[in-house]
């Protein structure tokens, strides 16, 4: 190599970027030549140097303070009764949330779904003792309104007192109510108290049936309002 | 895509220790994130005079430099949020440095010479050697104590201008690699080229330095034989 091309490759000398091969070529020319030795001393002591140069100036106070300001005031931005944005605006959403959840509680549960029992009766007295299918066509439906009943029932006349069963029947299908319980004699009247949730009923025809533990079912047609 | 430079190193590599570089950044863009003061006040600190001097590269004017340092915290207070680590929170400051400081010197419609990467590659003392390669002379030298010597306020004074007259990205890379001290790869990765322009860009700006130096010390070595008026020492 030429000391013209051996001066080319001193800045891939020094960063390393020779294959040891060329390194070890430069290293050997080194040796014998003193002017490129001396370049190289040189270019060393010129790249020692440079890192040493005196300091260089740091920010006016002025600039720093204003790049300071401008952090605060970024950051006091974000910030909404010293809480984050992002968590002001979350938790503001998540109080919204609830509110409107409590409300709609409130509403359904006191206009649509009133939670106390409300008595009701059904009066089959002047029914016919159960036997049987219906005997009575004239008589009109029985009526119960929708929500949750204390529901009392007099039973036809010459109903013995003991264990009734009760089930509710929509159209032809399946009993969508059924219950037990023990009838008693009140003021000559066989009674059964027994309590049902309509709440969730759809208002229209229904059927009543009623029949003494182990008997046939007597149907009772049954209207709920 | 940038070359691998896997050979040992010989010499000014200052080799970062990564994996520890890469967890203080996390929690340092954290902290800075979270809107803590001492943590941003820190940072600010940490790089200023590195942004400055970057900033000089492209706006050579102090106060223009300062504005350029101001901008780009402006813009990395607002854009930190949306920081990946998809490099070194270094590298991505530095490259709105480099933004803002483009921007800023256009608008002061300054206009450096040669942004080229190889504009004027050949120039390479080719005027120290002869058409056979051979040094046409001995290289001036610059003597016993030379470091110190080097260190002498007109030595820095001749630094300094003459690393001013170089060519933009020339400027950016010795202002990175030998003022402040930054390794190549983060050179690279900031300016987007490879260790190989990197190096080239490196070559051509130190070599005329030196070129500018011994030139000087040449000159001085002059006067002060002529003012001693024992005859030219060599």
């Amino acid at each position: 190599m030429t000391c013209k091309k051996i001066a080319d490759l001193v800045t891939d000398y020094y960063e390393g970027a020779l294959s040891s091969s060329e390194a070890r070529e430069i290293e050997t020319h080194l040796e014998i030549c003193e002017k490129c030795r001396m370049h190289f001393e040189h270019m060393r002591q010129l790249i020692s140097a440079m890192g040493k140069l005196p300091e260089k100036p740091r920010l006016s106070p002025n600039s720093r303070a204003h790049i300071m300001e401008a952090f605060r005031e970024y950051h006091s931005q974000q910030r909404i009764f010293g809480i984050r944005r992002t968590w002001a605006f979350a938790s503001a959403g998540v109080i919204a949330i609830a509110v409107l959840a409590v409300v709609v509680w409130i509403v359904r549960t006191h206009t649509w779904r009133p939670t106390e029992l409300r008595a009701a009766t059904l009066d089959l007295t002047d029914r016919a003792v159960l036997r049987g299918p219906d005997e009575n066509p004239p008589n009109p439906p029985l009526q119960l309104p929708r929500g949750k009943l204390n529901l009392t029932v007099y039973l036809p006349v010459g109903s013995e007192p003991g264990m009734y069963e009760m089930q509710v029947v929509r159209g032809a299908g399946e009993p969508v109510w059924g219950g037990e319980g023990e009838a008693r004699l009140e003021n000559h009247t066989t009674t059964l108290h027994m309590k049902v949730d309509l709440r969730d009923w759809k208002p229209g025809q229904y059927s009543l049936g009623i029949r003494p533990k182990g008997w046939s079912w007597t149907y009772y047609p049954l209207v709920v309002k | 895509m940038r070359e691998k430079d896997d050979k040992p190193t010989r010499y000014f590599n200052s080799a970062a220790d990564q994996s520890s570089a890469e967890r203080d950044d996390k929690s340092l863009v954290r902290n800075i994130r979270a809107g803590d003061e001492a943590s941003f006040a820190e940072v600010v600190s940490r790089y200023e005079r590195s942004m400055i001097g970057v900033a000089r590269a492209y706006v050579r004017d102090q106060a223009l430099a300062e504005e350029v340092v101001q901008e780009t915290w402006l813009a990395v207070i607002k854009g930190i949020q949306g920081f990946k680590h998809r490099s070194s929170f270094k590298t991505w400051l530095f490259s709105i440095l480099v933004n803002q400081a483009k921007k800023r010197a256009a608008r002061e419609i300054r206009k450096w010479p040669g942004n080229l990467l190889y504009g004027d590659a050949e120039q390479t003392s080719t005027d120290c050697f002869d058409t056979s390669g051979e040094w046409r002379s001995e290289p001036p030298s610059w003597d016993l104590t030379p470091e110190a010597e080097l260190l002498s306020n007109e030595a820095v004074e001749q630094i300094k201008t003459v690393i001013e007259s170089l060519p933009l990205q020339q400027r950016i890379v010795i202002t990175l690699r030998d003022l402040e001290g930054w390794a190549s790869d983060e050179v690279c990765a900031l300016m987007q080229i490879t260790s190989t322009n990197q190096r080239v860009l490196l070559h051509l700006a130190r070599t005329k330095a030196q070129q500018k130096l011994e030139w000087y010390f040449t000159e001085r070595r002059k006067t002060e034989a002529a003012s001693e008026t024992e005859g030219p020492k060599s």
